[in-house]
C-alpha cells in the first residue's frame, strides 16, 4: 500500500505547488505594476509550507503497509 | 499589462472593499476548524474513536483538507487583487478576474462621463463605508463598479477628473449657446 500512497501523494504535492505556483506568477505579472502585493499573501504562502511539511511527516509516519485494498 | 500614455497620469487605483474578503476567510477557517473539533468532540464520548483519531493518518488526511482549503482561499485573494479599477485623467479602465485564464479589460475616456451614481446597499456596506458605483457614458453604456471602498469620494474623484478633461479637453461645452 505504501508505493500507491506515495505515488498519488508525489502526484498531489505536484499538482498543487503548480497549482499555487501559476497563481502566483498571474499575480506576479498582471498587478498594477508598482502596487504592493497583498499582506495576507504573506501569511497563506509560508501557512501553505508549513501544512506541506506536516502532510509530509505525517505521511511517512502512517503506517501504509497495515492496510491492504483487498479483504 | 496595462501601459499608460506620455500624458496620461494615475489619479487613483481603486480595488473591492476588504470587506468582502471577510465571508471566504470565515468560512475557510470554519471548515477547517468543525471536522478536528466535532472528532474530538465525538471521541470525548467514545474513547473507541481516541484511538483512530490519534493516528496519523487522521492528521494526514487532515492536512490535505487544510491545503485545498488554503489553494482556495489563495484563490479568493488572487482574483480579488487582480480585479481593478484604474482612473487616470484620461481614462478609466476596468480590468476583471473573472476566472485563472479569463481576464476582461475594458476602458472608456473620462470625457464620455455623463453621470455618476453611488449606491450603499447594506447596513455593512453603510458601516464600513463601501458601495456601487454606476458610471453613465455617453454611448449609453453604463459600468458598474461594486464594493468600492469610500464610495462618495470616489465618485467625487470621478466627477472632478471627468469636468477637468472636457475642460482642458475642449471636446464638451455646458451651457453654451
Amino acid at each position: 500500500m505504501f508505493t500507491p500512497a506515495l505515488i498519488a501523494f508525489v502526484m498531489f504535492l505536484l499538482l498543487y505547488v503548480l497549482f499555487v505556483g501559476v497563481h502566483l506568477w498571474h499575480l506576479h505579472t498582471y498587478r498594477v505594476p508598482g502596487e504592493p502585493h497583498h499582506r495576507l499573501l504573506y501569511v497563506l504562502i509560508p501557512l501553505m509550507t508549513v501544512i506541506i511539511a506536516i502532510a509530509i511527516v505525517a505521511f511517512f509516519q502512517v503506517p501504509w503497509n497495515s492496510f491492504t485494498l483487498t479483504p | 499589462m496595462i501601459t499608460l500614455r506620455n500624458t496620461e497620469r494615475v489619479v487613483t487605483i481603486m480595488h473591492r472593499h476588504w470587506a468582502v474578503l471577510i465571508l471566504p476567510i470565515v468560512s475557510t477557517l470554519l471548515i477547517a476548524i468543525i471536522p478536528p473539533a466535532m472528532l474530538l468532540t465525538i471521541a470525548s464520548i467514545s474513547p473507541f474513536l481516541i484511538v483512530a483519531l490519534s493516528s496519523t493518518l487522521g492528521l494526514f488526511v487532515l492536512t490535505l483538507l487544510w491545503l485545498i482549503l488554503a489553494a482556495t482561499l489563495l484563490t479568493e485573494l488572487v482574483f480579488y487583487w487582480l480585479d481593478v479599477w484604474i482612473l487616470t485623467n484620461e481614462r478609466v479602465i476596468d480590468i476583471e478576474q473573472r476566472g485563472l485564464f479569463h481576464r476582461e479589460i475594458s476602458e472608456f475616456g473620462v470625457e464620455n462621463i455623463q453621470d455618476v451614481t453611488v449606491e450603499t446597499p447594506t447596513f455593512l456596506a453603510t458601516m464600513l463605508h463601501f458601495g456601487t458605483i454606476t458610471i453613465h457614458t455617453a454611448g449609453d453604456k453604463s459600468f458598474i463598479v461594486r464594493d468600492v471602498p469610500n464610495a462618495d469620494r470616489i465618485r467625487e474623484l470621478i466627477i472632478m477628473t471627468a469636468r477637468q478633461a472636457t475642460h482642458h479637453g475642449g471636446t464638451f461645452q455646458v451651457g453654451t449657446n
